[in-house]
């Protein structure tokens, strides 16, 4: 089953996997091979991938995702793997997240759905580069 | 004849400019292997995302997404992609003539509104008296896939909410870097007859849709409108550093021979003097003999 990721910028991944965890817009889901042609909306989440009884762990932004005769076909915005996730930066996003939240409730020209976004883009990065907040 | 030191000054001028015209030149080169790896890069994304529609687009009525319906074209919105710089030679002018051409063919008060990316377009269709409802400054400094996406979900609005009845663009195709063609180019209502062309026909396997169809082309065909945008701002940027190039090239090359003119005329400059102040000191002891 060959999966590829592609973001704008570059291609991110094009590579013979096992399976393929992705989290789609009605939950986290797991592709076989062999599974039926699919189109889904993608949430920011981790997507996981195995090959050779090793897994591989992504941060992905929204995007999309088509499953066409074993063929997975990832359309992101952005993608990271863990080592090239700027961890600071990441952290510093999540507390400018939280933040804005917590004005949310005084100001209203704080759009929350995009306060919301950050925040989850950020916890995920973090998550996927390997530190633990709380 | 010029005198000596006038010339001498002309020369160094002109020295002064051809280096900087060669300095453009150079940064423009590097410039445009830039924009060349970012068109690069974001091919196999494109490739993905026309396939996939493709897939879909067999199947798709112009009903089904507000942003496919066509509506009677009352209004349409214009955005043209230019500079903020200027010495590139005509690649500002071209556009600037071309967004004239499409207000003179589509007659009738607010038929068209223009949107301009870069300071040059904005000059030129401000100063001839034409409506510019959208100017996006600086566009160049990082031109980012995030930043047009930004412009292209507003735009996408604004469609929707009925601003505008079509969306068109109007950029330089770079061919290569001595020859870019100024194209017109319709974005909105979407035409998805070329994604359906290159996936071909034949492959009408039956997808299973998460959540809905609905939403999977909510976000499938914004995309597909942000990504036309960002590769006609790709090419864009590709065209003026290619027309930079070539044009201080030339400059370059005008420099030279003018400097070399110039020492020519110098030199002779310089001999006649010479020939004169020895007549002058021949002359001089003749009449003292």
């Amino acid at each position: 089953m060959r999966l590829t990721i592609v973001t704008p910028r570059k291609e991110v991944l094009s590579r013979d996997v096992d399976s393929v965890t992705l989290p789609g817009a009605v939950g986290e889901m797991t592709v076989l091979p062999g599974h039926a042609a699919l189109m889904s909306v993608l949430e920011v989440g981790v997507a996981r991938w195995t090959a050779g009884g090793e897994m591989h762990e992504l941060a992905l932004n929204r995007g999309f995702v088509e499953v066409l005769n074993d063929q997975v076909r990832v359309m992101t915005e952005t993608c990271e793997v863990g080592g090239e996730i700027d961890i600071e930066r990441a952290q510093k996003a999540a507390e400018r997240a939280r933040e804005r939240l917590a004005q949310a409730s005084r100001d209203a020209g704080i759009d929350v759905t995009r306060a919301e976004y950050a925040l989850k883009r950020a916890l995920i990065r973090l998550k996927v580069a390997g530190t633990t907040e709380h | 004849m010029a005198n000596l030191k006038a010339i001498r000054k002309r020369i160094q001028g002109v020295r002064g400019t051809l280096q900087l015209t060669r300095a453009m030149k150079l940064v423009a080169a590097a410039k445009l292997r830039r924009a060349q790896e970012n068109a690069l890069a974001l091919r196999p994304y494109a490739a993905n995302l026309v396939e996939v529609i493709g897939h879909v687009a067999g199947r798709l009525d112009a009903e089904e997404h507000p942003l496919l319906a066509s509506r009677p074209e009352r209004r349409s919105l214009l955005l043209c992609y230019t500079s903020d710089r200027g010495l590139c030679g005509a690649f500002n002018l071209n556009v600037g003539r071309a967004a004239e051409d499409f207000f003179r063919q589509h007659p009738g008060e607010g038929a068209v509104t223009a949107a301009v990316i870069g300071k040059k377009g904005n000059e030129y269709l401000t100063r001839r008296d034409y409506p510019v409802e959208h100017y996006f400054k600086d566009m160049f400094a990082d031109v980012s896939f995030d930043r047009i996406s930004r412009i292209g979900s507003e735009l996408t609005r604004e469609f929707l909410s009925g601003g505008y009845d079509s969306l068109y663009v109007l950029y330089n195709w770079f061919r290569s870097a001595g020859s870019q063609r100024v194209t017109l180019q319709r974005v909105l209502p979407l035409d998805l007859s070329g994604c359906a062309e290159r996936t071909g026909t034949s492959d009408r396997t039956e997808h299973i849709f998460e959540p809905g169809k609905t939403e999977i082309l909510d976000a499938l065909l914004p995309m597909y409108v942000n990504i036309s945008l960002y590769q006609a701002l790709l090419e864009s940027v590709a065209s003026e550093m290619g027309a930079r190039m070539t044009a201080m090239d030339s400059a370059t090359r005008n420099a030279g021979e003018l400097i070399q003119k110039l020492t020519l005329l110098y030199n002779k400059a310089r001999q006649d003097t010479i020939t004169k102040d020895l007549m002058d000191i021949v002359g001089g002891a003749e009449a003292l003999r």
